[in-house]
């Protein structure tokens, strides 16, 4: 049912007064920009990514026994391939992994390909204190900004700031994406099965002719608005209202599901989910051409894209170095996805993990969890922000005090953690004074990340 | 709360009670004693009451000359409201410090006056709530069996309910958690807590089977030698080996889902059996099914017992999927016996089982590393059992999270030690099982435990016997295991996992420094209420069906209004909640007789888009729906009511006997009008009937004939029959041209509820000549989407 028709209706039942503040007409309208957030469930190696800091024995002598001589990465920190020489964005070089030509080989190109191609629009934010190695509570703050629980995750506010009534507007596969009950999540695992929810009558079980002037499913969709609205002026326990006015709002949205799926195979007939990664998984492809076609066809406003594979205790090279490698294959996937939609020039992409990873490797060849941490922020194409590395952690990879303005350390400045870049975040997508927003305060001081 | 408070509260909870143990990581601020009086009333509000109050207000709570009567007080309405008065302003004067007594301590006074001299039961403790009106004792009975037993109560039931009032209740429901349904539900609430269904096969293949050693299980993969495969072109031989191959194939399965649900089906044998649920840590076996105990080559503890077989007709491989029709395995796989573990194994002699603390599966499925030392073990004993938070502890981080100059930070640096403190001895609990979940215990060379640098294990200031090779040493986990289930917070735990399962909700967060008043009365209500469950379950034999009975009968089950005057902070009062795909799919079974295809096990991605869990990397459920979720459910009703409608009309309905689900009062012949036009007065009156049967049946709402609702309802089914029939009438002017035939899907040709074998052709139903048929179809359709459906 259009919502048009459905105001009719509850217009001719004398109910209209009951509609929700989140039926105006500023919601309804298609989101103007979009927000995903990708996860590296498990707490990713940031000196195996944008912070390297090479194989000089950083920590020879305080652990004596860790592999590679108390090195912090094991291989050198390449200046020449690996850096960009006029923001100085220095990413990692590969080891050999799993001793394999194969395999190094794509995992150095996928790094390459990565950071040659997107450093344009990439702020790499480094030396971020998460002041936590639990996992639960790391996730909690790099998505919210708080170590404490409670705080909506940035996706959930961007979601409510936007307009919290589409079909889909927050779609979450993982990752911390507590909402506080501004916006429902939507888990979109099946989209093959979205194909046929676009009209839940398409089957014609209920007769509807080809003009559609004749439905007998929309009689049963008004009787069903006109009970929902009866039930809802009536209920007197607070836990039923809320929840009829939830499905009240949720159910007057348009559905464009059907959109969704065109959409859908509009990009994957462009950009195959199944290109390329060499028999690896292709999950987070198919996470990330549904969300680019949500936000085409404007029933989704944000996402959490969330993937795995970086809980690296043991084996760390072989392993971390491909999930790695996957992850920056998946997102670019999802910026070519997201210029084939159209909307590349209106999507934020911010990729984080609960924290980062020992600065040495263990007896195992593996590494541990470490509470410092980087995340990269991918401004929207054409909106002349990106090139810029900010922030630093020391050359033993511990976090230090750094300027407000600048990022570069000083010594009046202060520590940058996930309160301060969240905080940054909310101002550059625009929703910090959104009442959502101010509900869940941020109580730090400005760092200048994306000036 | 923060960390610096509640420890000043803890301390002077110590200080009052003589308490000479440790702060023990109990940060939910209530008490810390170990010696908590199960019975009808409350021990340490009487001990706190005896300190603090009556002085004052006298031993029996009859008043001094400085302290008002306790008797029938202006403020002894209820525990919740008591609780509040003595939150804000007791004990006045001559103990500053003493204002302290808020929360549980509050609490706890306020149950004993009102036990002591105000006369409250129990029942009345945890059933009433000022302020909060009950649904009627029929509906919580109709609720409470659609959502724990997957079936409407009986006539019969809602009888002795209706004669018997609570006593009938808790008799029909002492039955309904007799019922093989109540299992599937039960399984379901502690997976969400313990998440061990991810080593399903429908998640993983052999994904519990892969988690066991092969030293230690030589067997594990036992069917793969019992059922080999044949060679041979013989006719004789090919059939065996279509046997072998579906044994092999089934028994598998079974096995490997057996060995994943052994800690689910230990807590349901001990629900069944009204055995007491600290056996969830300290049982001395595991459970086994005939599959899975020759994986383990365990001993059954009653060596005579014997695994119940089946019918051919109830052949259980091929129940589980219609593949298997070759296997001629017969034993139920539903059938769990305790056993144990008592045999050689590559570095043990045997399994010191401690209830699901030593199961394989909770082992791996909160695994640890050689560096986190069973750590995140620790982190969930203390959250599943102990009903705390470690993280809660953390309090104030120095600015710089990393030390890496003391020499054992965890023990040395107080930023470290105040969470290790309570965290490792726990985790060193653990040593000697290792990162797989496989026993090698830590004095031997194959060990990778290091004593260094973590504190010995022990709970709550108390520690293990250290030596090595004393019994309890060896057996450390039974002795972490005993430790819990004498802790108070234990009860918590249960409580809590029963509660969210129940009412489908978290519980109140404990109310922060400036939380308001309503807010600090919500959270003392609930907390007293659960405690007094918690209680009664314990003083029951820690019989969970106990503590079950009491949250279906609490305020916060039955909640149908609430007097928002008296009650403020109230959006958390009811057990309203949007079903997950489980119970979506036990309610369609319950009402119509067949669950959803879309839902059904095998197709794990739509029950996650429908906000369920894979008990892996989703293990969240969504509560509020999005416009996906709402558009599954709208396709589900369209669906359902397709296929449910004239299937329902194949049934017998008789003067002698009603089969019906549904249309108990008409037939497919049952039109409003006549040929003519004219009303037929008692064909409106059996539709409206009808429609009233189906409000209750299916939205447990029991309307009066005249209800609006029940004329909203009719409406639809005569403008939809009216439609019809003027299509019908006037087939040429519409296109698709309207039929006389039922679309294919919704004909009854089927028997939806037994694997959709084909009817009797004379029971099938192809046409609906005069669009009754889909004018019911209509309702059902608006009925299934329903938010009474869709949400219970």
């Amino acid at each position: 049912m259009k919502r048009r028709d459905f105001i009719q209706i509850l217009a001719a039942t004398g109910m209209t007064a009951s509609l929700p503040l989140t039926v105006s007409k500023a919601h309804a309208a298609a989101p103007d920009h979009f927000l995903v957030i990708v996860n590296a469930g498990g707490g990713w190696d940031p000196t195996s990514l944008c912070d390297p800091k090479g194989n000089l024995g950083q920590y020879a002598s305080e652990r004596p026994d860790a592999r590679h001589d108390g090195s912090i990465n094991s291989v050198a920190i390449n200046t020449e391939t690996k850096r960009n020489p006029v923001s100085g964005m220095t990413w990692s070089d590969t080891p050999r992994i799993n001793n394999n030509d194969t395999t190094t080989s794509r995992v150095d190109g996928q790094f390459q390909n990565f950071f040659t191609t997107y450093h344009d629009k990439l702020t790499v934010i480094n030396g971020i204190d998460n002041g936590t190695n639990n996992h639960n509570t790391g996730n909690r703050a790099t998505w919210s900004g708080s170590l404490e629980m409670g705080y909506p995750s940035l996706a959930a506010l961007f979601a409510a700031s936007k307009n919290p009534s589409l079909p889909m507007a927050y779609i979450s596969n993982g990752g911390y994406d507590f909402t506080a009950s501004l916006v429902s999540r939507a888990r979109a695992s099946s989209a093959g099965f979205i194909d046929r929810l676009a009209d839940p009558n398409s089957d014609r079980y209920h007769y509807r002719n080809e003009d559609q002037s004749t439905d007998i499913y929309s009689q049963i969709k008004q009787a069903q608005a006109q009970r929902l609205a009866r039930q809802k002026s009536n209920e007197s326990l607070p836990l039923r209202r809320q929840q009829l006015n939830q499905l009240f709002t949720v159910r007057q949205e348009d559905n464009d599901l059907a959109k969704l799926s065109e959409e859908k195979a509009l990009i994957e007939a462009v950009k195959p989910t199944n290109d390329h990664m060499n028999n690896r998984e292709q999950g987070f492809k198919r996470q990330a051409s549904l969300v680019a076609a949500a936000f085409k066809s404007g029933v989704a406003a944000s996402a959490n894209i969330s993937t795995g594979g970086f809980d690296t205790h043991g084996n760390h090279d072989n392993s971390q170095y491909q999930s790695l490698g996957d992850l920056l294959e998946g997102i670019a996937y999802l910026q070519e996805a997201l210029e084939v939609a159209g909307i590349a020039d209106k999507t934020t992409v911010v990729i984080g993990s609960d924290f980062g990873r020992t600065p040495y490797y263990n007896s195992g060849n593996g590494k541990d969890h470490w509470p410092v941490t980087s995340v990269m922020v991918m401004h929207p194409t054409g909106s002349g922000k990106g090139g810029k590395v900010f922030g630093a952690s020391t050359d033993k990879f511990r976090s230090q005090k750094l300027n407000l303005t600048t990022g570069q350390p000083d010594e009046n400045g202060q520590l940058l953690t996930p309160a301060h870049v969240n905080l940054a975040l909310r101002k550059e997508l625009g929703i910090h004074n959104n009442t959502f927003a101010v509900r869940y305060p941020l109580h730090v001081d400005d760092f200048e990340a994306f000036s | 709360m923060n960390t610096l408070r509640l420890l000043a509260i803890i301390c002077f909870l110590s200080a009052i009670t003589g308490c000479q143990q440790e702060y023990d990581g109990d940060v939910g601020g209530a008490s810390v004693q170990n010696n908590l009086d199960f019975g009808n009333y409350n021990a340490e509000g009487a001990r706190l009451y005896g300190q603090q109050c009556a002085g004052c207000h006298g031993v029996e709570g009859n008043g001094t000359e400085i302290g008002t009567p306790l008797v029938a007080c202006a403020t002894c309405s209820s525990i919740s409201v008591l609780a509040q008065e003595i939150s804000l302003t007791m004990p006045i004067g001559r103990n500053a410090e003493a204002s302290d007594c808020v929360g549980q301590c509050a609490n706890d006074v306020a149950e004993y006056i009102m036990y002591a001299f105000n006369g409250l039961s129990l029942y009345q403790a945890t059933t009433s709530l000022d302020g909060v009106s009950a649904l009627p004792l029929t509906s919580t009975l109709r609720n409470a069996t659609v959502q724990l037993a997957g079936r409407l109560p009986t006539d019969a039931e809602t009888n002795q309910v209706i004669n018997e009032g609570e006593a009938g209740f808790n008799s029909v429901m002492a039955r309904v958690m007799n019922e093989d349904e109540f299992y599937v539900r039960l399984t379901e609430i502690f997976n969400d807590v313990f998440l061990t269904d991810k080593y399903l096969r429908v998640n993983q293949f052999n994904g519990a089977l892969n988690l066991l050693d092969s030293d230690d299980f030589p067997n594990k993969n036992w069917y793969d030698s019992a059922y080999p495969n044949v060679e041979g072109e013989e006719p004789e031989q090919q059939a065996q080996d279509d046997i072998n191959d579906d044994n092999r194939g089934c028994a598998n399965i079974f096995a490997n889902d057996a060995v994943a649900r052994e800690g689910l089906e230990l807590i349901n044998y001990i629900v069944r059996n009204n055995r007491p649920i600290t056996e969830l840590v300290t049982a001395d076996y595991t459970m086994v099914n005939w599959y899975s105990q020759k994986v383990y080559d365990a001993e059954l503890v009653n060596p005579e017992a014997t695994f119940a077989e089946l019918s051919d007709a109830e052949a259980p491989c091929e129940a589980y999927y219609s593949g298997y029709s070759d296997a001629t395995l017969r034993h139920d796989p539903y059938d769990f016996k305790p056993a144990k573990i008592n045999r050689q194994l590559e570095h043990t002699t045997a399994i010191p089982h401690a209830g699901i603390l030593t199961s394989a599966m909770f082992l791996n499925r909160f695994p640890t590393t050689n560096t986190n030392r069973n750590r995140h073990r620790s982190y969930i004993v203390y959250d599943k059992f102990l009903d705390t938070d470690i993280l809660e502890i953390e309090g104030s981080r120095p600015e710089d999270a990393i030390d890496t100059s003391s020499a054992n930070p965890t023990l040395d640096n107080p930023a470290c030690y105040t969470c290790h403190t309570v965290m490792d001895p726990v985790a060193s609990a653990f040593q000697h099982w290792n990162d797989r979940g496989r026993r090698i215990p830590s004095t031997l060379n194959a060990s990778s435990w290091s004593s260094n640098g973590i504190s010995t294990a022990g709970l709550a200031g108390k520690i293990l016997p250290i030596e090595r090779g004393n019994s309890q040493f060896e057996t450390m986990l039974q002795w972490l295991g005993n430790e819990i289930s004498q802790d108070p917070r234990f009860m918590r735990a249960i409580t809590r996992h029963l509660y969210n399962g129940i009412i489908g909700q978290d519980l109140l967060n404990a109310p922060g420094d400036n939380a308001d008043a309503d807010t600090v009365t919500a959270y003392n209500a609930q907390r007293g209420i659960l405690s007094n469950i918690g209680k009664a379950m314990a003083a029951d034999n820690w019989n969970v069906k106990t503590a079950i009975t009491g949250l279906l009968l609490s305020p916060y089950y039955r909640a149908n209004t609430v007097d928002t005057k008296k009650v403020a902070a109230a959006d958390h009062i009811g057990s309203s909640r949007l079903l997950s795909p489980e119970m979506l799919q036990r309610k369609l079974k319950a009402t119509l007789g067949f669950d959803w295809y879309e839902l059904r096990e095998n197709d794990q991605d739509n029950r996650i888009m429908f906000g369920g869990i894979d008990s892996d990397s989703v293990i969240d459920r969504i509560h509020e729906p999005s416009g996906l979720m709402v558009a599954m459910q709208e396709r589900m009703a369209v669906e359902m009511a397709c296929r449910a409608t004239a299937f329902d009309f194949t049934k017998t309905r008789t003067p002698e006997t009603n089969e019906r689900r549904l249309f108990k009062f008409v037939s497919p012949d049952v039109q409003p009008f006549d040929a003519d036009g004219f009303e037929i007065p008692s064909n409106i009156i059996a539709i409206k009937k009808n429609i009233q049967y189906l409000h209750s049946a299916l939205l447990g709402e029991n309307l009066e004939l005249s209800s609006p609702e029940i004329d909203a309802t009719y409406q639809l089914f005569l403008s939809t029959w009216q439609l019809g029939n003027t299509m019908l009438a006037n087939p040429d002017d519409y296109e698709p041209e309207p039929s006389t035939y039922l679309e294919w899907t919704c004909r009854a040709l089927w028997d939806r509820e037994n694997n959709d074998q084909g009817l009797e052709d004379e029971a099938r139903i192809y046409r609906d000549e005069n669009y009754v048929i889909r004018s019911w179809m209509s309702v059902m359709t608006y009925l299934l989407s329903d938010y009474r459906y869709i949400y219970e």
